[in-house]
């Protein structure tokens, strides 16, 4: 294939790692490689000896026999064991993610964002971050099928170009969000020539109601992004912008840098919600308001009022449309201040509306950025429009086409329609019913099953295509393997349908872009390394017509909130269902809940009228039912309950067959909250939740969750006047108490254990030993490496994404255990996300914070161990042999942070080879019976390590090593590096004031510290 | 036996006691009783019970079994409950392991010479407990065919067991128990053994013969003999205590709240004395009435246990009470939570179930009625066995909630934490049996000693009762 030549790896620096540094004299990687072989080959003679000596003990372990095929010719740029990095990009609905992928020996076997493109900004989200996985889901289809029989290649083209040389039938074509510029070249010509065809989209993930209110004002094509960096207030409305919204990693970066101060004082930015259903969002709100799905639109309205009151002018008359409600006491007051706010920011101020909200919401909100001068270049929000973006009809219009029997062929391109659509719609029968029904995707889903033909397609990592963003950059896809079925891309396919001719993929975008001007061989190469070809947001729309939202405002403001509201919502972790497949999404917790596997009927408890977490409900919307658990979470709006699509997804894998309910049969039309019921079967599951207790800080509380653990609660309130008060784990503070109190949470160490008094005679110093920043030490006689690893993580900006979660098992090799163990307590995770409440049921606050391995530099974990399967490196990192760990669990009976984990079953055995291809060859997979924990991704230390031993003098720069879930977080919250380095970005982290230890009064010398939680409430609120 | 009362002299060293065997036993008779159960031709009854331990038995090998074939997910163990039944289960059987060497050593130094009666048997329940304790750390690791690496074996890598860890001590402490425990068993069994051998014929003379090593019981025998049992004894004493301190350790050296405490030690010696006699009672009561033992493991041994099950209940409670006082005392969040949580929390049931056990029942043996009722102390033995095991899973399932509240959860056990269990007893009674059906379970030399004929100022017309000739006799023979 032209595709290995093609490929451009990223970053030389390796390649000179590899192979530059030899002419001086010093050691050659590839020496450096020889010798990791030679070690690995004595240390498996060795494991070969011990499992011998083993057989007597405990029967057979008899390992397989492989062999080992090496090159006969190195391929260019390729040292075994230095992985390669290439860039991409990865597209899941309206957003597009420039990624770079690590690639071993030709495996990509993780993604991480590009810096350079304006989409991912360098992090990515927990699922683009996933998607690796997919590429080698054993579920993928692999043979063409013909009515459901596997036919080959041959025949299956044969049969597709019979479809494509009617020219002259009816035609709808279904796919995804088009943001690849040459499908839309393909599109076009289709236009043309199929006169008959009709293009539809399939994406739930399309913010349609957001591009409809924009359509709506500004013509087709425009559309408004949303600047959280340029923002001072921003009002969210039913937005969880850091969740599941579109443009989730790009508003995180955003906002969170806002919100991430160095010092007392620091300007921040304030962030008021309203919503009905406990976001990731509504978690970072300063201040928080539980309205109902169908009153968010009113409540945007009265703040509109509110706003004219001081002085906005709203456009065209709009003014006189706004809908009013009446709403409780808090509710007005914050709605009153936000109004303010707005107002005295005017320019720094945006309101942010939920892809679930009606356009007419929308329409309202881009009104009021207008009218607050939000609205410019260099302000919160742009506006822009696209007049490539290809104008596609939604799927009731191909519902009612079906009816009309409209087409003789239809043609999905790696969409499941069927599975990913509102049930009212009838797709399937419908779908079924079509003559040609041709469906091409990477798995033979519900809409393959019941295609006439269905053609197996590639995963991203494998195809050639190009992506533009709506930030306006764009990438060209590069393949980072061959397809591993030998399948197309749906380019491909898309390709030969309309212009009858099979064309590769590298062709395809080569077309497009051969006649731009910036275009030439050498630039083709640069865009091919960079990720990113050029980075030119679409310009304003020409005019914008505010009196057009009139006409939507006034007919969306006459609906009511139902008395019982089912809030619908893509899912946290496998979003509408794509990644149903995909073990490590499904076994991320929701951010809020903490259940794994599935979905769940989420109410507060006063909704929930009695139920218990895991009891069977039958939830009916408009007639039809579905049965799935109920969960109740404090902080939802009464009478709303909150479910999410995607799960249930059965007969696509064996993953996605597992657990979870399909709520797509129930899910509305045209919306996302239904009018519905729910009552209990009687029946009861064991949830698989992550947090199962423990939801609060003050465990002892009995009225609600307890205080937060702040200054406010330690000492306001005087010792002894608080009964309840909160453990020393997650703290926050307002800014305005940290201004006063900067080293507030020592203070409250101080008080709550009399530390100073406690560590005089408990804790003597050792020999030598110094203090160092942030609680470590150094200097002393077992810490006397040339760098001293530390973390620090700032819980003001973590938004509990899980990016961190997913990134850590895609590096390390974390197996997934499946819901049943899950629900045992046994997952695998490294990096948790603790997430406590505080208040009580109704007004609750949420903190979400990040637990690794603490690398406690007086481990107790260590003192345990029976065999010192688990040590202190001479750096501060509390290593763990496998090989030598027996596996008493003593170590993490013993470790406070409870961050170890254990395999309690052999989780790796018998691994397909497609999953063994996804695995990190520089970390070890892990036998039964051992523990394993966070490293600090020793791989990559080491790495660097290496690297500055050969380039330099053998100091790792600042920045050299990014650990796996520093590089996912789109929030930055974790900062990694040398504590002997006061330049570095970890000790100056630490050297924060508000920066503390967890279970400091246990001398545990946490190198892992965190960065209080600092809110920015309005002062005339408080 | 009330004539025996009747005649004390408080000033005659020979008839100023009551005599600890009943009945004025003669030597042959003790020999008899005791030889009779290895000696019977029908053994319908022990093939009964012998069957029913060797089907349990069964049930633990299945479970160990399956276990190491699977690994120890089988369990219900998950992360923040790292030890479960394994490690209760360990404890208890070592507890009950207590009693034994007590009672042969302590007791021994102690001239408490009451205690002859039920050593032998005392004994063998702590070998077998100890081998059923020995079982569970085994099998508990996850890589139980690496066991090995947690002796100090020297090796060319020169990687050494962690000197630190408390669990290293286990491995140390419980091993040099169990060896020490072995070896004063046997050493009191040459006599019997030799006995043994001079009353069978055949294959098994050959066999108790070469246990026996050659016992003719020469006064240089039993010179040497008395001198080894006494140099055990002494070696034996501080082992009972070191052994379950250093259990206690397991747990006391950890950071855990509700292990975290300096009470754990003597608390634990205390609690395995009280789980110990009282185990010894469960057997006891039964083989006594079974073999017609109640001669010599009179109704005053039975009491006597009792007395020690009052004392040792009451230091355990005074313990939970010290614990529960320090928890709110200390002022430490953490602790006082972990025992509120004990009291009401999730396994608020179990606190209780142990509390009732071991701080309730025993209170019955302040009466003397109650001590010497063979029934009452029968069912309140079992109550304290229970209440024991409970306390052990108490004090596990600390682990359930400790510090950072988003770990916690609820550990429950599965079908095989279940049967590993019970089939644990089937090794236990397995071996019992055994014991039972070819060791002497009375230890017939020292039972002799303790007779009136044994004693240097016993002069026959001093004896009371008909056979009293026929028992000067019988001293003679025996020299």
């Amino acid at each position: 294939m032209t595709m290995q030549t093609n490929m451009r790896p990223q970053r030389p620096e390796l390649d000179e790692v590899a192979s530059g540094p030899s002419d001086e004299g010093q050691p050659e990687a590839t020496d450096v490689t020889m010798d990791g072989y030679s070690r690995r080959t004595f240390l498996g003679v060795m494991g070969a000896s011990a499992a011998f000596a083993g057989v007597g003990l405990s029967g057979c372990i008899r390992k397989p026999v492989t062999k080992i095929v090496p090159y006969a010719t190195r391929p260019e740029d390729v040292v075994e064991g230095v992985p390669l990095h290439f860039a991409t990009a990865y597209q899941q609905g309206a957003d597009v993610h420039g990624v770079i992928v690590e690639s071993h020996e030709g495996r990509p076997t993780k993604l991480e964002g590009n810096p350079a493109h304006p989409g991912s900004l360098g992090a990515t989200n927990a699922t683009t971050q996933a998607s690796v996985l997919g590429l080698y889901d054993l579920d993928r289809s692999t043979t063409p099928l013909q009515k459901g029989a596997s036919i080959d290649w041959t025949a299956a083209w044969e049969a597709f170009d019979k479809l494509a040389a009617n020219k002259a039938q009816g035609l709808a074509i279904v796919l995804p969000a088009v943001m690849s510029p040459s499908a839309r070249r393909l599109l076009a010509t289709a236009k043309t020539t199929f006169p008959k065809a009709r293009f539809f989209l399939a994406d739930q993930l399309w913010p349609a109601n957001a591009m409809a209110a924009a359509a709506a004002v500004a013509g087709d094509g425009a559309y408004a992004l949303s600047h959280l960096d340029r923002a001072d207030v921003v009002a969210s409305f039913d937005c969880d912008f850091l969740g599941t919204e579109p443009g989730n990693v790009r508003l995180t970066k955003g906002f969170t840098q806002r919100r991430r101060i160095a010092k007392p004082g620091d300007p921040m930015s304030r962030l008021y919600v309203a919503e009905p259903h406990f976001s990731s969002t509504g978690a970072m709100a300063d201040h928080r308001l539980r309205i109902k799905g169908g009153d968010v639109g009113k409540a945007l309205g009265t703040l509109a009022s509110l706003l004219v009151a001081e002085g906005v002018t709203l456009g065209s008359g709009l003014a006189n449309v706004l809908p009013k409600a009446t709403f409780d006491d808090k509710s007005t007051k914050v709605l009153t201040a936000l109004a303010k706010d707005l107002a005295k920011n005017r320019g720094a101020g945006i309101i942010v509306v939920g892809y679930r909200q009606p356009a007419w919401v929308h329409a309202l909100a881009f009104a009021l950025n207008q009218a607050l001068g939000a609205v410019s270049d260099n302000g919160p929000q742009t506006w822009h429009q696209d007049a490539t973006l290809p104008v596609l009809e939604d799927l009731a219009a191909l519902s009612a086409g079906l009816d009309q029997k409209a087409f003789e062929t239809v043609l999905v391109l790696d969409a499941d329609p069927v599975f990913a659509a509102a049930g009212k719609l009838g797709l399937a029968q419908k779908l079924a019913g079509v003559a040609n029904l041709v469906h091409a995707g990477t798995h033979a889903d519900a809409t393959g099953k019941i295609a006439g033909l269905h053609l197996p397609a590639s995963h991203y990592l494998e195809a050639w295509g190009d992506l533009l963003s709506l930030e306006g950059a764009l990438s060209i896809q590069q393949p980072l393997i061959e397809p591993l079925h030998h399948t197309p891309s749906p380019l491909e396919v898309l390709a030969r349908f309309v212009t009858g001719k099979s064309v590769s993929g590298y062709d395809l975008v080569r077309e497009t872009w051969k006649d731009a001007p910036s275009f030439s061989t050498v630039t083709w190469e640069k865009w091919l390394f960079d990720g990113v070809a050029s980075v030119s947001p679409a310009p304003a729309p020409a005019s914008v017509d505010w009196a057009k939202a009139e006409p939507l405002i006034t007919a969306g403001a006459a609906a009511k909130a139902a008395a019982l509201e089912i809030g619908f919502a893509l899912d946290a972790t496998i979003l509408d269902g794509r990644h149903a497949n995909n073990g490590w999404l499904r076994e991320l917790p929701h951010p809020m809940t903490k259940v794994t596997w599935e979905n769940t009927l989420v109410v507060n408890k006063a909704t929930a009228n009695g139920l218990k977490n895991g009891d069977l409900v039958s939830l009916t919307v408009d007639g039809a039912s579905v049965t799935l658990p109920l969960y109740v979470l404090p902080g939802l709006a009464d009478g709303t309950a909150l479910v999410s699509v995607g799960h249930g997804r059965k007969g696509l894998g064996r993953v996605a067959d597992q657990h979870g309910t399909d709520t797509y049969p129930v899910l509305p039309v045209g919306g996302w909250y239904a009018e519905g019921s729910f009552s209990a079967t009687g029946d009861h599951t064991k949830l698989a939740n992550l947090q199962p207790s423990g939801n609060s800080q003050t465990p002892d509380a009995v009225d609600g969750y307890g205080p937060t653990a702040s200054p406010e609660t330690y000492f306001k309130n005087g010792k002894g006047n608080n009964p309840y008060e909160p453990r020393f784990l997650a703290l926050t503070a307002t800014a305005k108490d940290y201004l006063e109190t900067p080293n507030f949470p020592d203070a409250i160490a101080d008080r709550v254990f009399d530390s100073e008094k406690v560590k005089s005679w408990m804790y003597p110093e050792r020999p030598g030993e110094k203090p160092l920043v942030g609680g470590a030490t150094t200097d002393d006689v077992y810490l006397n490496g040339v760098h001293q690893w530390g973390m620090s993580i700032d819980l003001s900006v973590c938004t509990g994404c899980n990016a961190c979660t997913v990134a850590c098992q895609a590096e390390n090799n974390i197996p997934v255990v499946g819901k049943d163990q899950v629900s045992k307590g046994r997952e695998m995770h490294w990096i948790r996300l603790d997430r406590y409440f505080s208040g009580t049921e109704d007004d609750v606050e949420a903190i979400i914070q990040p637990l690794p391995c603490q690398q406690c530099e007086t481990a107790p974990c260590e003192a345990v161990c029976p065999v010192k399967a688990t040590a202190h490196s001479n750096e501060g990192l509390n290593d763990m042999a496998y090989n030598r760990c027996i596996g008493t669990r003593y170590c993490s009976n013993n470790c406070p942070f409870k961050v170890r984990r254990y395999n309690w079953f052999n989780l790796n055995l018998n691994l397909h080879p497609l999953e063994q291809m996804q695995k990190n060859p520089d970390v070890s997979i892990r036998f039964r019976g051992v523990m394993e924990k966070c490293t600090y991704c020793v791989q990559r230390i080491n790495r660097a390590k290496i690297a500055a031993k050969i380039q330099g003098d053998g100091r790792v720069r600042d920045g050299a090593i990014v650990t796996a879930c520093q590089q996912a977080c789109p929030a930055d919250a974790i900062v990694f590096g040398d504590l002997r380095d006061p330049e570095s970005k970890v000790f100056k982290a630490k050297s924060e004031p508000r920066n503390y230890q967890l279970l400091r009064e246990l001398n545990l010398r946490a190198r892992t510290t965190y960065l209080a939680k600092i809110k920015n409430p309005n002062p005339d609120l408080v | 036996m009330a004539t025996a009362h009747d005649t004390i002299d408080p000033l005659d060293p020979v008839k100023g006691r009551a005599p600890l065997i009943l009945g004025n036993a003669s030597f042959a008779d003790i020999t008899n009783a005791v030889a009779a159960p290895l000696e019977q031709t029908s053994y319908k009854g022990w093939w009964l019970g012998f069957g029913a331990a060797v089907l349990t038995l069964g049930v633990l090998l299945i479970s160990v079994g399956y276990l190491v074939w699977e690994g120890t997910g089988i369990w219900g163990l998950q992360n923040p409950v790292g030890w479960g039944w394994a490690i209760v289960n360990f404890v208890f059987w070592v507890g009950i392991g207590h009693a034994g060497t007590l009672i042969s050593a302590i007791l021994f130094l102690f001239r408490q010479k009451w205690r002859t009666s039920i050593n032998r048997y005392a004994e063998a329940m702590t070998i077998f407990a100890v081998i059923c304790a020995l079982l569970f750390p085994t099998i508990h690791v996850g890589r139980i065919w690496l066991l090995y690496w947690v002796f100090p074996i020297p090796n060319q890598m020169a990687m050494w067991p962690n000197f630190m860890s408390p669990l290293l001590w286990d491995v140390f402490a419980v091993s040099t128990y169990f060896t020490v425990s072995l070896l004063f068993w046997y050493v009191g069994l040459i006599p019997d053994f030799a006995t043994m051998r001079d009353r069978s014929k055949g294959l098994r003379q050959k066999i108790y013969g070469g246990f026996a090593l050659g016992w003719r019981g020469s006064m240089r025998h039993w010179v040497n003999y008395e001198k080894a049992y006494l140099i055990l004894a002494a070696l034996s004493t501080p082992l009972v205590l070191s052994v379950h301190t250093i259990v206690s350790f397991d747990f006391a050296v950890s950071n855990l709240p509700g292990w975290h405490t300096t009470i754990f030690p003597p608390y634990f010696v205390a609690g395995a004395i009280f789980s110990g006699f009282a185990m010894v009672l469960t057997l006891a009561i039964p083989a006594r009435k079974i073999f017609h033992l109640e001669h010599i493991i009179t109704t005053k041994h039975l009491e006597n246990m009792a007395k020690i099950i009052l004392l040792t209940g009451s230091l355990v409670g005074y313990a939970y009470g010290m614990e529960a006082f320090v928890a709110w005392y200390s002022g430490n969040e953490y602790e006082s939570f972990t025992f509120s949580h004990r009291m009401f929390g999730d396994y608020a049931w179990a606190y209780w179930i142990m509390i009732t056990c071991n701080v309730v029942s025993p209170q019955f043996f302040w009466f003397k009625k109650m001590r010497r009722n063979v029934t009452v102390l029968f069912i309140l033995s079992i109550f304290v066995n229970i209440g024991m095991w409970f306390e052990r899973f108490v004090i596990t399932m600390s682990l359930s909630a400790d510090f950072i509240p988003s770990s916690w959860d609820y550990y429950s056990p599965t079908i095989w934490d279940i049967s590993t269990f019970i089939g644990s007893f089937g090794l236990f009674f397995t071996l019992f049996f055994l014991f039972l059906r070819f060791i002497p379970m009375v230890a017939i030399a020292e039972v002799k000693t303790v007779l009136p004929q044994a004693d240097p100022h016993w002069h026959p017309e001093s004896a009371h009762g008909a056979d009293a000739d026929h028992a000067t006799k019988e001293a003679h023979a025996h020299g």
